[in-house]
């Protein structure tokens, strides 16, 4: 990705959204650099996150910008261009589950690799010792949440994780804002149903508490 | 609202998704329920912990060649998405399938055709000059039965035999004679004609002072060759 990255720095991104969609559609090749360059990472996290597999969300991220290449035709005036790529991302990463839960899903399983190795975590200036705590609780709650039913999942990973708005979300997965609110308090019971056995009262320190009940949970 | 209500609203009430129907008033009552009730406070506690966890998880790094490799697909759909470039597409697959079965063919039909060309230059020589063959000499077939055969008829007085021929000429004499392996004739018959004494004693004079060439067999000469004297207007000159 050097050579993205290069490209990243160098290109500077227009401040007005609708330029780069007017350069989009007339087919401009450094437009569409551009939307790779700054949007291919996000794409991924929520493909990766719908499908739970590096491998296959690497490949669908890459028919992802396909299909925004060939319907930036289509691309509808009022919406972001954020959120019209991650429409794609969801439809096409359902659509993947779907074709391979039909023909694959006796030859692996599509959430074989686990995706705590490719998680990261931002210091918000914690010491050392909850960081470690933090790590664990973040790989429990990242397993918890594959497995949550992708239609749950993708509303939470939208709104929680990349943190769109229940509008903005609504538009992605193309249904109203209530049904949005409806997928998501589902989704987050679920989630916390699952975390029922490591989830203890915070009392004093939260992360500690976490630590003493996941260690228990994952035998260390 | 019951504390079962209320859990179950929980999720929601951490960032306003309570559902529309419940209105401002929901949220208020869920507010002031858990200002008493401890054991819905620890719950709520729970739901921002697990939103804090969340929220402080970086998003997951995609592979380091994931860019340049969506901008490459781009690249390539941008050079044969069109209908020349489609076109361009089935004419670069078309080239590279008859490259791909006919490579392996080159070296062998070059390799045919020298060849053949070799053969035929070598059959076009025999066909256009034909083939020289030559006789060799002496011509004597070694494997084959060579007949016996008069060589030199001695020269003796015939008038009797010249007589019987010039009188009764009609039936010329034809003398069957068997020759031996030194070229000698063994013994005669008379096939045809007649036959008195002393025409008897000239043809035994005749026949066996005559030199005959034996019957050669595989090249060399045996007895056993027989030789057909036939005896019609004799004519001694001199």
């Amino acid at each position: 990705m050097a050579g993205v990255s290069d490209l990243a720095r160098v290109l500077t991104w227009p401040e007005d959204e609708a330029e780069v969609i007017t350069e989009l559609r007339s087919g401009s090749e450094t437009a569409f650099d551009w939307l790779v360059t700054y949007y291919h990472a996000p794409v991924y996290a929520v493909v990766v996150g719908i499908l739970r597999n590096p491998n296959d969300a690497a490949d669908v991220t890459q028919e992802v910008f396909l299909k925004a290449f060939r319907g930036i035709g289509s691309f509808r005036h009022g919406s972001s261009l954020k959120t019209w790529l991650y429409r794609i991302a969801v439809r096409e990463s359902l659509n993947y589950r779907r074709w391979f839960w039909r023909h694959l899903r006796f030859q692996s399983s599509i959430e074989d690799e686990p995706l705590g190795s490719c998680l990261g975590l931002e210091d918000p200036g914690i010491s050392p010792f909850d960081e470690l705590a933090s790590r664990e609780i973040q790989v429990a709650v990242q397993h918890a949440l594959g497995e949550v039913p992708p239609v749950f999942r993708a509303a939470v990973i939208l709104r929680d994780l990349e943190g769109l708005s229940y509008e903005e979300v609504a538009e992605v997965l193309d249904v109203s804002v209530g049904t949005v609110k409806s997928r998501i308090l589902r989704g987050r019971r679920m989630l916390r149903e699952i975390l029922q056995p490591i989830l203890v009262p915070r009392k004093s320190v939260g992360s500690a508490g976490f630590l003493a009940v996941s260690r228990a949970k994952y035998g260390d | 609202m019951t504390c079962r209500r209320i859990v179950r609203l929980l999720p929601g009430y951490l960032d306003g998704a309570l559902p529309e129907r419940l209105g401002s008033e929901g949220h208020a009552d869920i507010a002031s329920h858990l200002e008493t009730c401890l054991s819905c406070r620890r719950e709520l506690e729970r739901y921002r912990h697990i939103q804090r966890v969340m929220s402080v998880s970086n998003r997951p790094t995609p592979p380091v060649d994931l860019g340049v490799r969506i901008l490459l697909a781009l690249s390539n759909a941008r050079a044969f998405g069109s209908f020349g470039g489609r076109l361009r597409q089935t004419k670069d697959r078309l080239e590279l399938l008859l490259k791909n079965i006919f490579e392996p063919l080159a070296l062998p039909a070059t390799g045919g055709i020298v060849v053949a060309l070799l053969v035929f230059a070598l059959v076009y020589q025999v066909l256009g000059t034909g083939m020289p063959v030559s006789a060799a000499t002496p011509d004597s077939p070694t494997n084959l039965l060579q007949p016996a055969r008069l060589e030199v008829l001695a020269g003796f007085q015939m008038s009797k035999l010249e007589e019987m021929t010039r009188t009764g000429g009609q039936h010329p004499l034809l003398v069957e004679t068997m020759v031996n392996a030194d070229g000698q004739a063994v013994s005669y018959r008379v096939i045809s004609g007649q036959l008195d004494e002393n025409m008897q004693r000239e043809l035994d004079q005749v026949l066996f002072l005559s030199r005959f060439r034996p019957q050669m067999s595989f090249g060399r000469p045996t007895s056993g060759g027989r030789v057909i004297l036939s005896f019609s207007q004799i004519r001694v000159h001199g």
